[in-house]
């Protein structure tokens, strides 16, 4: 490799390494933002609607999204260890589908759950 | 013949970084930490599941929890969290790039704004108290309290060991090639935080 090209790979390596660090502030400042205004809609949804199937699935979604966000972004398991990545991941999808379905079933969990 | 070496990844904290992420393929921070963090999830789960059964058993008390609790103070305990959050995040990003000062001040920020939750709890426990909400008023505002406390405490100690983080920087034990230590509380910290995102909308939002 000559001395010139040994130059251009350097810069380059530079460069990526930098739009890197920039990307990464983006993303940060993207996703605060982002959660933000999830959570805002949220209070808005507890201050407003009136219970309905369509809102618990709706906020079910935001717990999902959220969770999500946090986990790949601020936690940065996005590249991370495959199996904690997943056990994080997982637990963002279970509880959000749960609450879900204890609404839907909540006649069967309260018969199942009674000790008669 | 000159040769172009790069050093690629800090892998968790121990090396030397070109790129992110420094975990790549790897457990952030430590093995110990996530152990911890599995576990406490799992407490919460076990609060979820309670939760999921009570309101089952008491759908009236539940339908009208939320209604006389602050959802203001709510919000805002979220917004704190979710803030912290991110400024530790920050933090991450900052001691990374050999910058432990600025790291130092995002850390700062993580920390008051995690006394900020602890306030806003406060108030919001006082606030109950004048309306008469207590922990034996009914199954929902048992929960309430039981999982809110429970998490509070969480708060608190993660509070301390982000206190612990900043005077770790300022003694240069946490730096731009050593913070596996710092990444652990980092990722109790979002853990916290994580807990917290489904502790809201169960006891502030859904009916």
């Amino acid at each position: 490799m000559s001395d010139s090209q040994a130059d251009k790979a350097i810069a380059q390596a530079v460069n990526t390494q930098e739009n890197s660090q920039r990307k990464r502030w983006h993303k940060l400042d993207l996703t605060w933002g982002i959660l933000m205004v999830v959570t805002l809609l949220n209070a808005l949804v507890a201050e407003t609607a009136d219970p309905h199937l369509l809102i618990t699935f709706v906020i079910c979604l935001s717990i999902a999204y959220k969770g999500r966000l946090v986990i790949d972004n601020f936690m940065e398991l996005y590249n991370a260890n495959q199996t904690i990545r997943s056990f994080m991941r997982s637990y963002f999808y279970v509880f959000p589908v749960l609450i879900f379905l204890a609404d839907v079933f909540s006649a069967q969990i309260a018969w199942f759950t009674t000790i008669s | 013949m000159s040769t172009v070496t790069t050093e690629v990844f800090y892998l968790n904290g121990r090396g030397a970084v070109a790129q992110e992420p420094e975990s790549l393929k790897r457990i952030p921070g430590n093995r110990a930490v996530w152990v911890g963090i599995f576990a406490e999830l799992t407490e919460f789960a076990m609060f979820f599941i309670i939760y999921f059964i009570a309101k089952a058993h008491y759908p009236q008390e539940f339908d009208q929890g939320p209604l006389k609790l602050n959802t203001l103070a709510g919000t805002l305990n979220t917004v704190a969290l979710i803030s912290s959050s991110y400024f530790v995040a920050k933090a991450m990003f900052a001691i990374r790039n050999d910058r432990p000062q600025a790291s130092a001040r995002w850390l700062w920020g993580a920390l008051l704004a995690g006394l900020a939750y602890l306030a806003i709890k406060t108030w919001e426990y006082q606030w109950n108290v004048d309306l008469g909400i207590h922990s034996d008023t009914n199954s929902f505002y048992t929960l309430y309290y039981y999982m809110t406390f429970n998490h509070l405490l969480h708060v608190g100690w993660a509070s301390g060991t982000l206190l612990w983080a900043i005077y770790q920087i300022k003694k240069q034990v946490y730096t731009a090639e050593n913070h596996s230590g710092m990444m652990a509380i980092a990722c109790y910290w979002h853990m916290v935080d994580l807990a917290w995102i489904i502790i809201f909308p169960l006891l502030y939002v859904l009916r």
